[in-house]
């Protein structure tokens, strides 16, 4: 925090927000109503994505309060942005419903929050509130898929790297091999074994990865990410 | 006297017998509670009659107006055939029971409340061939009622007026509340009709800090509800509401109550309801990238008995139509033709703005002919008219304008 930045932010305590909405009226009556008995002050607005972002880089906002759709660049890049430029603003997007999906989207890209313009304005300053002191706001009723899409995404992550664990080292490089689409002659050629022997490690590889060819296996990789994510192992 | 005040002509209607005295209730919410509460309902008006004669039928509808409930009491006595008879006629004669206003007699609007919510508002509408005895029994219980509706907190106020008269036993005549008194001293009664709660709600607060009285409803059930019970000046409705419900509850307000400010809201993109809107008689309407302080101006204007619900709202409608949206009017307007479109509310001649203006009258003249293709005006009253429908002069501030422009 700058020297310049302290008196002020200590005598007022009121937490600074950026409204971004293309919804003008809502935007204003929101600002109108948050600036009231709430508690805080609506340093900036804006009407779209670009403007949103400029606004953020110039006051520093505590928190930004960013519309999904926005016009010209949406509510979620608009948040990647300022949550990589404006260091210490915390983001929450502001959605007309929310499911676990865009839940999930946001938080992946680093927003603090993702709230419904169906709740409660008692319950929307709340959020904000506690966000500002770290905490992540997330709609209740998608808590529960939300977290069990994480749940999933885990247990599956695990799954992968236990089938592949199993694999010997010369099946791993098959893997690699046959997840770039490599057929049984060049892999024999890069193992430097015979064609029969290249098959036999393929067949091990489907085996133990629990699929039927050489293509799901191609496709087991690719949609498990195993060489992005697994890469090391190979 | 009781009846006129009522806005009732006793001429009009003959009295023989008391025909028909139903309900119509807008209810939402628990079938256990409305019945209960429409039950306690009818017991207090023959209590108040003092006769378990007095017919009540109190008919449920939905907000849309279509009978889907049924009888919930009817005298004793009543067959079946004439039950099914009376519902059939009850449901046939539905657009004219809504539609219909001064002939139709309606004495009495009953909140029903149960464990402090409000659930709806039971009708009561005397129709046609009363007694004139009964009649004025009704119309006194009615009147009681309307002390009660008008402020709920005043219901301590009508039990006393009740019993003053000797308990609910006997019939009292009790002078309505005219519905002109103390209007002034009242906040303005807002009904905000729109489905997403934190806008609802943001609005609410940003206009109860001017000291209105909001309330809100998330659908035309509710919407429905609480106009019948609140009878507001101002109705903002989002006229996007699920399923056309919106425009619907808008309509039905015009038409039920031609002189409530029907305010339309849209948080879409899309700005072709617009023309509907302003055939219906709506006071304004915002697009999304209307301001606060063009809704606050909106509801002002409405608020005090602004020149446009004294015009014919329908028809100025009608041919303003062809107005594509508010702002890109405006828009299309110089600074000069603004201040000579405000001269024109104000009703200055060509000659007084020539010379307020500073300008020869056949420029004046040029300006007026192109303020008036501009709103697609046929005449310098329309054009007027179309400035005040679409707010782009404030009524109040024309006079201003004219004063400082006229001082030489």
């Amino acid at each position: 925090m700058s020297t310049a930045a302290l008196p002020r932010r200590m005598s007022d305590p009121r937490i600074r927000v950026l409204l971004a909405d293309d919804h003008v009226l809502f935007r204003q009556v929101l600002k109108i109503a948050m600036e009231g008995e709430a508690g805080f002050e609506v340093v900036a607005e804006a009407n779209d994505g670009p403007t949103a972002i400029g606004e953020a880089k110039r006051v520093a906002p505590d928190v930004a309060i960013l519309d999904l759709r926005l016009p010209r660049c949406d509510g979620m890049r608009a948040a990647t942005e300022i949550i990589e430029s404006v260091p210490g603003c915390r983001v929450i997007l502001l959605a007309d419903a929310v499911d676990e999906k865009l839940a999930h989207d946001a938080l992946a890209a680093g927003a603090a929050g993702c709230l419904s313009k169906r709740s409660s304005l008692d319950g929307i300053t709340t959020e904000i509130r506690s966000v500002h002191q770290g905490d992540y706001a997330i709609e209740r009723e998608v808590l529960r898929p939300l977290l069990q899409r994480l749940l999933n995404g885990w247990r599956e992550r695990e799954e992968v790297f236990r089938r592949i664990s199993n694999l010997s080292p010369r099946e791993r490089e098959v893997l690699r091999l046959l997840a770039a689409g490599a057929g049984t002659d060049l892999i024999a050629e890069s193992l430097y074994v015979s064609p029969a022997t290249a098959r036999t490690h393929i067949q091990k590889v489907i085996t133990k990865l629990g699929v039927h060819s050489r293509v799901e296996v191609a496709t087991y990789a690719a949609r498990h990410q195993v060489i992005q994510n697994l890469g090391w192992m190979l | 006297m009781v009846q006129r005040s009522l806005g009732v002509s006793m001429a009009s209607a003959p009295m023989s017998d008391l025909d028909v005295l139903h309900g119509i209730c807008h209810a939402f919410g628990s079938t256990a509670d409305i019945r209960e509460a429409l039950i306690g309902t009818i017991r207090w008006i023959r209590a108040a009659v003092g006769s378990d004669d007095v017919p009540v039928r109190v008919w449920l509808t939905d907000p849309a107006g279509v009978l889907s409930l049924a009888l919930i009491d009817s005298e004793p006595g009543t067959t079946l055939a004439e039950r099914q008879a009376l519902e059939s006629a009850v449901r046939t004669k539905r657009p004219k029971l809504l539609d219909a206003r001064a002939d139709d007699h309606a004495v009495a609007v009953l909140p029903l409340v149960s464990r402090g919510t409000v659930y709806g508002a039971v009708e009561l509408r005397a129709h046609s061939r009363i007694l004139e005895r009964r009649w004025q029994t009704v119309v006194s219980v009615a009147s009681q009622t309307a002390i009660v509706l008008r402020n709920l907190a005043e219901r301590e106020r009508a039990a006393s007026v009740l019993a003053a008269a000797g308990g609910a036993s006997r019939p009292v005549l009790v002078p309505p509340l005219d519905p002109t008194d103390d209007v002034d001293d009242d906040p303005r009664r807002i009904l905000v009709v729109v489905d997403q709660r934190l806008f609802a709600e943001a609005i609410r607060r940003a206009l109860e800090d001017r000291g209105d009285a909001v309330q809100i409803a998330a659908d035309a059930d509710a919407a429905t509800a609480a106009a019948l019970v609140e009878r507001p000046d101002v109705v903002l409705v989002d006229t996007e509401l699920a399923g056309g419900s919106g425009m619907e509850f808008a309509l039905w307000v015009l038409d039920r109550w031609p002189d409530t400010a029907v305010i339309g809201l849209t948080a879409s993109r899309d700005r072709r309801s617009l023309d509907q809107a302003i055939r219906a008689g709506f006071s304004g309407y915002m697009t999304r990238d209307t301001g606060v302080s063009k809704l606050i101006a909106s509801i002002d204007r409405a608020g005090r008995g602004n020149v446009i619900t004294s015009l014919d709202r329908r028809r100025l409608g009608r041919e303003s139509a062809r107005i594509r949206s508010e702002s890109a009017v405006a828009d299309n307007l110089t600074a000069r033709e603004m201040e000579i479109l405000a001269l024109l509310v104000h009703g200055s001649s060509s000659k007084e703005m020539a010379r307020w203006l500073g300008l020869s009258r056949h420029t004046v003249r040029t300006h007026v002919q192109n303020i008036l293709a501009k709103l697609g005006a046929h005449s310098r009253l329309e054009a007027a008219t179309y400035a005040l429908l679409f707010g782009l002069v404030d009524p109040e501030l024309a006079p201003e304008i004219a004063v400082t422009n006229g001082a030489p």
